[in-house]
């Protein structure tokens, strides 16, 4: 299996008047060829800002600071901003939370997906609208060559979601990036697009980084997860270790805080509130809502760990 | 805190066919070419929930539990029906239904005026409700704060200065102070990260039984559903399709639509084994409503008869109602 994304290391920063953001910091990850990886944290914790690190569209004032990103194995950093259209939407596309903010009102959906066509491949007008009305009949929406004509605003939220999937799968990517793509929803749409995701992106053999808080959808549909806590990854596991055997005591307070539908039982608060990304502690940034805490974790911040097979924890008592 | 209000015998709260429809077509000149259109946000709705009891209710959105909610409180007045709470309609009580019912909003901070400190609108809410005496004022409001795990320093802060989760414990912190014997939560964690969910939450269980509070829990978070409530009722397109005790209804479903809430929703265990239903298309608008059955065109088992005859809302066993012709149990 060869790997498609790798990060090392990766700081980014926003720099505000008078303090700084430490919204990712030294965070790594990777994510091989046509594996499914989660990536989970509350918010806050910096999961949607390492993803818009990796497409390099990172909002002002906020910056990589240090770091490496490796898309099959070209550093992207350092990147021209020629190359990175090339990338960005053809080989590497991003699935956004809110798809009314990033559908433009005043096209048509039919004229955007075509744009994203047009642009990565050699194909004239009538090409493009050709694959897009095939490509909007694939992901389910109904009487295609008519909806290609419709703007956002005709359209309800998991129809606008069909069409961010359908431009992030319209030039089949090595690999998707979807940042809480069916949060807003609805749970019978939120089911409709999830099983979309699972046909169109993980059957085509796409590579996918799935960002959520919802820590149910990555049971489901993911090989590998990594909790992000404070702009940190504080545990990263295979899906079955992670669900039966969590270490890190923020994951485990996590997933048993969870509300399930199918069981009834207590659950578990975590106390306190996650610490302000200005203002770190120097030692581990979940000492104040700790169970396990010790004198140690005051003073060193916990490194990641591999304490069994694939199976990283970032914690000095477990 | 003091006695609180029990009513003897009956419903805390009732709906009698409660309807309310929205006037769509606000176009004079329209309304006389096209013809008047309705939107059917709530549509003879009966419920009861008894005292001391929570009742959830549950459906996505634009299914009308909100508009249900504003009913309830007076906030609306129904097209047709009736809403009693214990025993008199909202505009029978007047000035003596706020410290009856209370509600907790979602968007805990957007509730909050943020003008002022939360000591001063727990103080307001208690001494224009004359709550207590004046002079012991100052006491209940620190009552109701420890009530909600917050400390006494809280009540200078404005409700920019606390967090969601914070913001969310002084709304229900400022329902309680009135004493109410009937609290409506309408989806009070959905706006939270999970960790501070399961703490309101937690929250709201332990003053449900502390307070013996009646509750009327508005959400579509089933999760939170199974945790929290003795009955479920749920709803599509204005009307309940489902009601049952909460137990029961989550073992066995009887309605199609309750069937895919459940299926459609993930679990977070990777091995656990389940059946997952994918529902076609999305809930009609409540503008046009699909004849016989509302769900039937999206429905996994329908048959000719639920296109055109309406399945009314009949009791199949004991306190389990259903809206279906085809209920699942006799499949």
């Amino acid at each position: 299996m060869s790997r498609i994304l790798e990060v090392r290391q990766l700081s980014a920063f926003f720099y505000l008047n008078r303090k700084i953001i430490k919204a990712v910091d030294t965070v790594s990850l990777y994510v091989d060829e046509g594996e499914t990886v989660g990536l989970a944290g509350e918010s806050g914790c910096g999961k949607s800002t390492l993803a818009s690190s990796v497409m390099q569209l990172i909002p002002h004032p906020g910056r990589i600071v240090s770091g490496e990103i490796l898309f099959r194995g070209q550093e992207l950093v350092k990147c021209s901003e020629q190359v990175l259209r090339d990338i960005r939407g053809n080989r590497l596309s991003l699935i956004f939370q809110d798809p009314s903010s990033y559908l433009n009102p005043t096209v048509s959906i039919g004229i955007q997906i075509c744009d994203v066509i047009m642009a990565h491949n050699p194909v004239d007008a009538r090409e493009a609208k050709h694959r897009t009305v095939e490509l909007l009949n694939s992901l389910g929406i109904p009487e295609p060559a008519h909806r290609f004509h419709s703007y956002p605003h005709e359209l309800s939220g998991g129809m606008k979601q069909r069409v961010l999937i359908a431009m992030a799968i319209s030039c089949d990517p090595d690999l998707v990036i979807a940042d809480e793509p069916t949060t807003s929803l609805d749970v019978t749409i939120q089911r409709q697009i999830l099983e979309l995701i699972k046909e169109k992106v993980i059957g085509e053999g796409s590579s996918l980084l799935f960002i959520t808080h919802d820590l149910s959808i990555l049971a489901e549909i993911c090989d590998r997860i990594y909790t992000m806590y404070a702009g940190r990854v504080v545990e990263t596991a295979r899906t079955v270790e992670f669900f039966h055997t969590p270490l890190h005591p923020y994951t485990r307070k996590l997933l048993s805080a969870i509300p399930r539908h199918d069981v009834k039982k207590p659950l578990a608060e975590i106390t306190g509130s996650p610490p302000s990304l200005d203002d770190l502690p120097p030692g581990c940034s979940f000492y104040p809502r700790c169970d396990l805490r010790s004198e140690l974790c005051l003073k060193a911040r916990p490194e990641l760990r591999e304490l069994e097979m694939k199976h990283w924890v970032s914690c000095h008592n477990v | 805190m003091s006695e609180r209000k029990v009513s003897a015998a009956g419903p805390a709260l009732q709906t009698v066919a409660l309807t309310k429809h929205f006037l769509h077509t606000k176009n004079v000149l329209s309304r006389i070419i096209s013809g008047t259109k309705w939107v059917r946000a709530v549509d003879g709705i009966n419920l009861e929930v008894h005292p001391r009891e929570v009742l959830a209710l549950v459906g996505e959105s634009g299914c009308g539990k909100t508009t249900l909610a504003k009913l309830i409180l007076g906030l609306l007045s129904p097209t047709r029906g009736r809403v009693y709470v214990m025993g008199k309609t909202p505009v029978e009580h007047g000035s003596t239904l706020a410290p009856l019912l209370q509600i907790v909003f979602q968007q805990g901070r957007a509730s909050l005026n943020p003008r002022i400190t939360i000591g001063s609108l727990l103080r307001e809410a208690i001494r224009v409700n004359r709550i207590v005496a004046p002079e012991r004022v100052e006491e209940a409001v620190d009552e109701v704060l420890r009530m909600v795990d917050l400390s006494p320093d809280h009540r200078d802060r404005f409700a920019h200065e606390l967090s969601g989760g914070q913001a969310q414990r002084v709304v229900i912190a400022r329902a309680l102070a009135l004493q109410p014997s009937i609290l409506i939560a309408d989806e009070p964690t959905s706006a939270l990260d999970v960790s501070i969910q399961a703490r309101i939450l937690n929250l709201l269980i332990r003053l449900q039984h502390e307070l013996h509070l009646t509750m009327l829990y508005i959400t579509h978070n089933l999760g939170s559903v199974r945790q929290i409530s003795d009955r479920v009722a749920v709803m599509y397109l204005g009307k309940i399709v489902e009601m049952g005790s909460t137990e029961e209804l989550f073992a066995q479903p009887f309605h199609p639509y309750t069937e895919a809430l459940f299926a459609a929703v993930p679990i977070p265990d990777p091995l656990a084994k389940r059946k997952i239903i994918v529902l076609r298309g999305e809930t009609p608008s409540p503008i046009d409503i699909p004849s016989g059955c509302p769900f039937h065109p999206r429905c996994p088992y329908r048959q000719s008869t639920c296109e055109t005859l309406f399945p009314e809302l009949r009791e199949l066993s004991p306190g389990r109602w259903v809206s279906c012709h085809f209920p699942l149990s006799s499949l």
